[in-house]
């Protein structure tokens, strides 16, 4: 009896693991970005405003010749 | 020994008839269906479900990832439509970049632009001292020390080349300026008035004991070592 019931505990932790390393598995799925470093570098957002008040500055200042 | 089943097979009888008993016994049977679920459960999540469930997850969470870079191009191509127009618009005035920060050291328009300045503001310069660096880009280090009055007993001084994607380089410059309250002050707003970029790291103030040279009316003298720091784009 004691054998049948180590079989029994072997066969649910069995199932118990398989089914948490299952479930890692798709977390870490659904989790991990299919998007290469690539291309996360070319979306990176660009600003289109230029900073035009430093051209008026250097405009205004000295220059040098 | 090749296995004679017809004479052989008594010996091991015993072992396949005592399993009758045993799945006779209803108990038995339920508990070996249990054992045996939960096995074929495990090994089947493993080796097909898993991979299924895998599969699914990874298209969904690529296509979402796709259409989020999709509409994050999207709006970068925009980005760049309009930085193009705001060029377009300040195109004319893109050279003043290249005067605060040249291309090449112009270390002499620096100077005399300095030494300009110094007659301008009614100061005067007894030293200047810059650093080994190329007169034109490209070239090797020349020392710019010989074409200067040299004074200034400090050490001479490098240009700094940072490491790395950044090649602005730095050009130590030392000064040595007497002259009154007024005109030095004046030297000062006009250096930081300058269209290039040259920036004041240290003033060193003593007073003079000589009158100054110009005609400033009963002002004391002083004398200033000036550290200033210019820059430009190494190529």
């Amino acid at each position: 009896m004691s054998n049948d019931r180590d079989i029994l505990l072997l066969s649910v932790f069995t199932f118990i693991t398989v089914s948490l390393w299952i479930t890692f598995e798709l977390i870490k799925t659904v989790k991990t970005t299919t998007v290469s470093s690539e291309v996360q570098q070319i979306v990176t957002p660009l600003s289109p405003k230029i900073d035009t008040d430093l051209l008026s500055t250097l405009k205004n200042r000295k220059p040098i010749e | 020994m090749a296995f004679n089943y017809k004479t052989d097979a008594d010996r091991y009888k015993k072992y396949y008839q005592s399993l009758e008993p045993l799945l006779l016994s209803p108990k038995k049977r339920q508990f070996t269906t249990v054992v045996f679920s939960f096995l074929a459960i495990s090994l089947f999540g493993w080796y097909a479900i898993r991979p299924t469930i895998q599969t699914i997850l990874y298209l969904r969470r690529e296509l979402k990832d796709k259409t989020k870079v999709n509409q994050q191009m999207e709006e970068k191509i925009a980005a760049l439509i309009e930085a193009q127009a705001s060029y377009q618009n300040i195109e004319t005035d893109l050279p003043l970049l290249t005067h605060a920060l040249p291309n090449n050291p112009n270390i002499i328009l620096l100077v005399s632009a300095l030494r300009t300045l110094a007659n301008d503001s009614g100061a005067s310069i007894s030293g200047i001292q810059a650093a080994d660096i190329p007169i034109l880009a490209g070239e090797t280090l020349v020392s710019t020390e010989s074409a200067t009055v040299t004074e200034n007993p400090d050490e001479p001084v490098k240009p700094t080349v940072p490491s790395g994607k950044n090649k602005t380089v730095e050009i130590p410059i030392s000064v040595t300026l007497s002259g009154s309250y007024p005109a030095i002050r004046s030297f000062l707003d006009g250096i930081i008035n300058l269209r290039r970029i040259v920036s004041i790291e240290t003033i060193g103030f003593s007073s003079g004991t000589t009158e100054t040279k110009r005609p400033v009316a009963n002002a004391q003298s002083m004398q200033i070592n000036l550290k200033l720091k210019s820059f430009y784009q190494s190529q």
